[in-house]
């Protein structure tokens, strides 16, 4: 409930407080609360994405007026006294509905739009989805059950109205906008008493008297009562600053003496800097916490220069004595994700290694079509669209078996849903469930190894992203009109492949294609009338779809898979110049897409990578190394400079970050020759991933930790055990971005608190491909780094409070307990130990290892960085190398230059072999 | 004595013994005098203490003219005493329904305390001996009395929805706030359980629809209001303006010690069933 | 399309306590068939884009099986961060910044140092002072900015946070309160 300020109700009418929010607090009423409920029920049933087993009906006319289609007859809404249907009846459109209910509450014009914000400011986690929903014009279930703003709107104006002449009705006052507002100007003070008992603010020891007084209804007495409360109230608050005030002058070192001792003009200012500082205090805290960081981090970028000074030993692949041949070492890409860095560190310590960091879709965005699933995933950055689709076929079209474990995995757990069963089933079928739950519980690993075994595995199945010749999707849409065709024949005449030849078929095809007209073979051959014949024509391109229409949408579709080579070359060369990756490559080049595992998580996808749209980065890094080690895109890549020597392979790999296991994709396209080196590459990733998960073991506070072996066992455990609510931190305690070369960081333990984007500005003199890190992976970062700020300086309003309580609704989002607006944001068990913060709020410390010049040219060109920079939404720093020195830009007192520079050094430049910048 | 006579003297007996044993609108005295707000310095009327004392002691005085009336009215006073246990039961009823809407903590132990002796009433029809369930029921209250008490000195005024949250800020006393509450309702092993089970299956006339109804009715409001006020003082997010004392070892020990001897008188209670 | 622009669109009038408009053509309505409330398609795109308008604060959310970290203050970027946060704690009665405590925490553990708090309290009075004296140097090297510095620092890193208490007393009256000693 809103508290109750001493900002009269009229300033707050339609600013802060809707008119229910203002008859709660003057007549202590409950509206709110009510509404917030009925509303919800109906979201509830309305968004289901097939959770639910008994569906609401009519969800295709829209949210508003499949809502009113069941709240016309819901005789509980009317027992409670709302007549809702009376209101219904009144408007069909949600905007007429909105126009309706605003000019029958008194609501004047120009304030609706600030109404309308508070109103939709009430439940934000549902209004947020709406929205989002709006304007997701490719979700399936948007495209079924369309809603958007206005419906909500319109749902939630109707109940508010309902409500409110409810409550009028029996409370025997005129509760709309100009009646309220006439109360308050009439009684001001009456007024503020009722408000102040309602909200919960009021002074206790007043209360009863407050009460009485109220019910009396005398003015005088009110008045009198009044003035004595307020006079109570500051007195007491006055009291309480000045106890504050000594405390805090004591805990400086002054006395009271000492403190009194001065005149009154200066504890006056004290007084009211000190009230002033109390309203900036958290910007105060957070730029301290910023400061102390970017000192720290300055200083080791610092200090890991000098150790690279001419003259120490140098790091890198070069360490170890050995001077070793540019093919020889093993290339990396990772994900920027700050989980990656703990395993970069590891694993350039292990071997030689060289580690870079690219944003987890690789630079390509796809939309992916996994096999057995019928719809596109988006895998690429939320900020960025598609336009390619990829598609998942197996090796062999076996028809997929059913085992019998899966069926009757089905059949048990669809028993769960229905209404009768469990009494009848729960002794039967119980102890199947028990045995698992116990298994899950006491035993993770062992009995997930188990299940494993019983599981049918996914047949092994490669990516399709060539583009199709104009004459193969001709082909392949000919096919599938073939198999149609089939089906039909057989179902409707009963008539088998075997006596039909293939020019009848075609013949059917294309008269249902209207290609062609006159009877068919089959007509002929089987004495089909011309009635029954046209009826089978019709029905083949009705009911299977084999119609000019739809062969069209199909070749359109077919149209969007894959790249042409030209693209192919252009998005692997864009990527590999991004990261400063354009010569010295080894034989192999890892490329490194990550997720995560666990049980029983709604989060679960928030684990996963943020630059693959929530989804795990295998598919693109499949996807990028087939692509880099075709040989014609690498023929287009060395005409852009980027020499790829034909021994140089690209592998793909996962890497899990819940257990920090890396597996390597894509063996069995692997040359012979090569699974060799294979073994070795897998051991390192397997020992710098243990010692990462030792690491993190710490992090977690596991105790009992004898070695890196233990704490990969641990961390095993932790993804597969279904009561883990806290599998890995994730990007938790995320507090800078690093774009520049890794010689800037690779000395130093960021502690997995870094995301590390390579770049080298040697080879971006106009700077198109810092602008493309500025307006992607480094807007990802942001996002990820204010959610994790907002989530854990209030966990329960912006983040989604304790997992413990949650539950899933409609398949796509969580409330707590039972009926409660949707949880946005991330869990208390992510962002807190306990009760104390685990995750340091701070912007992001972003540092640019680039010319100032360049960088303030980007920022003049693009406005969205710009925004973000100038605003102080993240921290910029940049090391400029060419005058050695880092400048800090300052949001906050940018008055006199917000450039602050201070003297630095970096690390030496090597030099890169082919070092050539594109034509 | 008995007949006519006997039940004509029998009636002012039950009616004195009804301000003790409340029956409305005769127990708007008791309420009164148990929501009695101090009106100057040392009124002694109004202090916790002298209500405590009213609260045990009443109940005795009420049985003990309840005796009187009966052997007055000996074995053709039945009508009688059937009649004023459907008064009991209706006054019952009634107060607990009003119970559910109280928020002042006198106001609520008051209502409770008229909700509960009335029960006594409707034992009394089928020869229940009163007196320990009597003392049970009101014994019971005790122990939410004093906490309601430490409240008001506290705060200023014992109410629930003024200052939610006690269970974070005041842990101790909220842990033993919620027991009273829970031993005031006569929810099972309190003494009011063992009380209100007497009242029910003790006498003669055990599992009559009379009997069952307003005690299992009552009963149910009860718990029902129990919560009401556990939900208005003990959960909820606490204010932030306001001080939050917690009770000391001392007070901690005084009170649970309290709290077991009732237990034990409990025992007594169900011995005396068995 | 900006407030501003919707305003100037509707050609609205700024009478505070507006009455609602009684004339029904002149707010764009028709007269509707069998009694319903029917509206104009141009009233009807008005409101549309009204809420759309009104909706842009408000945080997207993604389904969870694609989870997206998102800015929950996304609709306020064209803010300064200090006054999104306190539009966004206003607007979603939320606290915006950790409690007193928890940075007390950090500063224990090292996270945070003092005399980085030290330079920012330092930058706040002598801009705060700067300002009430309207550029008068001096006052913000005399005592009462000396004295602010260390009691502000004391406060931050020594005593706990009170809750926010909705009155705001005049210094005088807290002066006052302080001089009696606290027995008033």
């Amino acid at each position: 409930m809103t508290t109750a300020s001493a900002k009269p109700l009229a300033e707050q009418l339609g600013r802060d407080l809707t008119l229910y929010d203002a008859a709660d607090q003057l007549f202590g009423t409950r509206i709110g609360e009510t509404l917030n409920e009925l509303l919800i029920k109906g979201l509830m049933d309305f968004f289901d994405e097939g959770q639910s087993v008994w569906r609401m009906p009519g969800r295709q006319q829209g949210l508003f007026r499949a809502w009113a289609n069941i709240a016309r007859r819901n005789r509980r809404l009317r027992m409670r006294g709302l007549d809702v249907a009376a209101i219904l009846d009144r408007a069909d459109e949600p905007e007429a509905m909105i126009d309706l209910v605003m000019t029958r509450l008194g609501v004047p014009e120009q304030h609706w739009m600030r109404y309308v914000t508070v109103e939709l400011s009430r439940l934000h986690g549902w209004a947020g989805f709406v929205r989002w929903r709006a304007q997701a014009v490719h979700y399936y279930w948007q495209q079924r059950n369309p809603a958007d703003l206005t419906d909500y709107l319109a749902v939630r104006l109707v109940l508010a109205l309902a409500l409110l002449e409810d409550a009028g009705r029996r409370l025997r006052r005129d509760l709309r906008w100009p009646a309220l507002l006439d109360f308050a100007a009439a009684h001001p003070r009456e007024c503020l008493l009722r408000r102040e008992l309602n909200a919960g603010t009021v002074l206790p020891d007043f209360a009863h008297r407050i009460e009485v007084a109220l019910d009396a209804g005398e003015p005088a007495g009110l008045d009198a009562l009044y003035l004595d409360y307020e006079r109570e109230k500051i007195t007491r608050e006055a009291r309480t600053r000045a106890r504050r005030v000594e405390t805090m002058a004591a805990a400086a070192g002054m006395g009271r003496d000492a403190l009194l001792g001065r005149d009154d003009e200066t504890l006056h200012q004290v007084i009211d800097g000190v009230y002033a500082a109390k309203a900036h205090e958290g910007m105060l805290w957070t730029r301290s916490l910023e400061r102390a960081h970017l000192r720290w981090l300055l200083a080791q970028i610092d200090a890991a220069a000098a150790a690279d000074a001419p003259g120490a030993a140098p790091a890198g692949p070069m360490a170890g004595g050995m001077p070793q041949g540019p093919g020889d070492a093993v290339q990396a890409l990772f994900c920027i994700d700050v989980r990656s860095e703990r395993l970069r560190r590891h694993l350039e310590a292990v071997g030689d290694y060289e580690t870079f960091g690219i944003a987890g879709f690789f630079g390509i965005p796809i939309a992916f079509v996994e096999f057995g699933k019928g719809h596109e995933t988006a895998l690429c950055p939320a900020v960025v669209t598609p336009k390619h689709v990829a598609v998942e076929m197996p090796h062999s079209h076996a028809k997929h078996a059913e085992s019998l474990f899966e069926l009757a995995h089905e059949v048990v757990h669809d028993l769960k849903n229905t209404v009768l069963a469990p009494y009848v089933t729960v002794e039967a079928v119980g102890l199947l469930f028990g045995f698992d739950m116990v298994g899950k519980t006491f035993a993770p690993r062992a009995y997930n190894t188990w299940r494993q075994r019983l599981e049918t595995r996914k047949p092994p199945a490669r990516l399709l992203f060539d583009k199709l010749s104009e004459a193969d999707a001709l082909e392949l849409v000919a096919n599938l009109q073939d198999e149609m065709v089939l089906r039909a024949v057989e179902r409707h005449f009963a008539v088998k492949r075997e006596q039909l030849t293939s020019p009848m078929i075609r013949e059917l095809r294309e008269t249902a294609l209207e290609n062609r007209k006159g009877q068919t073979e089959l007509a002929r051959r089987f004495g089909l009338d011309a009635a029954g014949e046209a009826v089978f024509i019709r029905s083949l391109q009705v009911e299977y779809r084999v119609n000019p229409d739809q062969a069209r949408i199909q070749l359109e579709h077919l149209a969007k898979i894959g790249f042409r080579p030209q693209r192919q070359a252009q998005l692997v060369g864009a990527a590999l110049r991004g990261i400063g990756l354009t010569g010295g490559f080894g034989r192999t080049v890892l490329v490194v897409g990550h997720g995560s595992t666990s049980e029983n998580n709604p989060y679960e996808s928030a684990l996963d990578c943020g630059a693959c749209g929530g989804d795990h980065g295998l598919v693109n890094a499949r996807i990028f190394a087939a692509m880099a080690n075709r040989p014609e895109v690498r023929k287009l890549l060395k005409e852009q400079g980027v020499d790829i020597p034909a021994a140089t392979r690209f592998i793909p790999a996962l890497h899990d970050t819940t257990t920090d296991e890396i597996r390597l994709a894509d063996l069995d396209e692997l040359p012979p020759a090569l699974l060799r080196r294979i073994d070795r590459i897998c051991e390192d990733l397997t020992a710098a991933g243990r010692l990462t998960a030792a690491e993190r073991c710490q992090a977690l506070g596991e105790t009992g930790i004898s070695g890196p072996d233990a704490a990969a066992r641990r961390v095993k455990r932790h993804a597969l055990d279904w009561t883990q609510v806290r599998p890995e931190w994730g990007l938790s305690k995320n507090a800078s971005f690093v774009i520049g070369r890794r010689e800037l960081t690779q000395r130093v333990n960021l502690d997995g608190r870094a995301f590390l984007h390579s770049y080298d500005y040697r080879v971006d003199p106009k700077g198109r491909l810092l602008e493309t890190i500025l307006t992607g992976p480094l807007i990802v970062a942001q996002w990820i780094n204010l959610e994790h700020f907002f989530s854990v300086v209030d966990n329960e309003a912006f983040g989604s409070g304790s997992k413990v309580y949650h539950n899933v609704v409609g398949r796509f989002g969580v409330v707590t307990g039972n009926l409660s607006d949707l949880r946005t944001g991330l869990p208390a068990q992510t962002m807190l130990r306990g009760h104390a913060p685990y995750h340091q709020p701070m912007r992001l410390i972003t540092v640019i290892e680039a010319p100032l010049a360049l960088v303030e040219a980007l920022l003049a060109k693009l406005y969205k960085p710009r925004e973000l920079v100038h605003n102080g939404w993240i921290r910029l720093v940049v090391l400029d190398p060419e005058t050695g020195r880092a400048q800090v830009y300052d949001p906050e007192h940018r008055e006199g230059g917000a450039w602050r520079p201070q003297p630095i050094r970096l690390p030496a430049w090597a030099e890169r072999h082919n070092m050539q910048a594109p034509s | 004595m008995g007949g006519l006579l006997g039940s004509m003297l029998a009636l002012p007996c039950f009616v004195l013994a009804g301000l003790c044993l409340p029956l409305f609108p005769l127990s708007v005295g008791v309420n009164r005098l148990l929501q009695r707000q101090p009106t100057r310095a040392g009124d002694r009327l109004a202090q916790p203490g002298t209500k405590a004392l009213v609260l045990v002691t009443l109940p005795l005085v009420g049985v003990t003219l309840l005796a009187a009336g009966r052997w007055l009215a000996a074995d053709d006073g039945g009508w009688l005493v059937r009649g004023f246990a459907l008064w009991g039961g209706l006054t019952s009823l009634l107060y607990a329904f009003r119970l559910l809407s109280a928020r002042d903590g006198q106001i609520w132990i008051g209502q409770l305390y008229t909700s509960a002796l009335a029960l006594v009433w409707v034992g009394v029809a089928h020869d229940v001996p009163p007196l320990l369930p009597a003392l049970g029921l009101a014994l019971s209250l005790l122990p939410l009395w004093f906490l309601l008490d430490g409240l008001t000195r506290r705060f200023g005024i014992a109410r629930t929805g003024l200052y939610p949250g006690l269970a974070l800020r005041m842990p101790r006393f909220a842990a033993l706030f919620i027991v009273a509450v829970l031993v005031a309702v006569a929810v099972p092993f309190s003494p009011g359980f063992f009380a209100i089970a007497d009242l029910a299956f003790g006498g003669v006339g055990a599992n009559a629809l009379l009997t069952l109804l307003p005690l299992s009715l009552a009963w149910l409001l009860w718990t029902w209001a129990g919560i009401n006020l556990l939900a208005g003082i003990v959960f909820g997010e606490p204010r932030v303006d306001l001080d939050y004392a917690d009770l000391d070892g001392r007070a901690v020990l005084g009170h649970a010690g309290g709290m077991m001897c009732l237990a034990l008188f409990g025992l007594v209670l169900v011995e005396r069933m068995l | 399309m900006t407030k501003a622009v919707y305003d100037e669109a509707a050609g609205m009038t700024t009478d505070v306590h507006g009455q609602a408009p009684a004339d029904e053509a002149a707010s764009g309505q028709r007269p509707g068939d069998g009694g319903k409330h029917r509206l104009a398609l141009g009233k009807q795109l008005k409101i549309r884009s009204m809420v759309t308008v009104a909706g842009e604060v408000l945080p997207f959310f993604w389904p969870m099986r694609q989870f997206i970290h998102h800015n929950p203050l996304h609709g306020l970027e064209h803010l300064p961060f200090e006054d999104a946060v306190t539009e966004a704690a206003r607007l979603f009665h939320a606290r915006g910044w950790l409690p007193r405590s928890a940075y007390q925490r950090m500063l224990a553990e090292g996270a945070l140092n003092r005399d980085d708090i030290s330079a920012e309290v330092d930058a706040f009075v002598t801009a705060w002072l700067g300002d009430r004296s309207q550029g008068d140097a001096a006052a913000t090297d005399g005592e009462v900015a000396a004295m602010l510095r260390e009691i502000l620092l004391a406060m931050m890193t020594a005593t706990s946070q009170p809750g926010p208490g909705d009155r705001e007393p005049c210094a005088e009256d807290v002066l006052a309160c302080l001089r009696r000693g606290g027995r008033g």
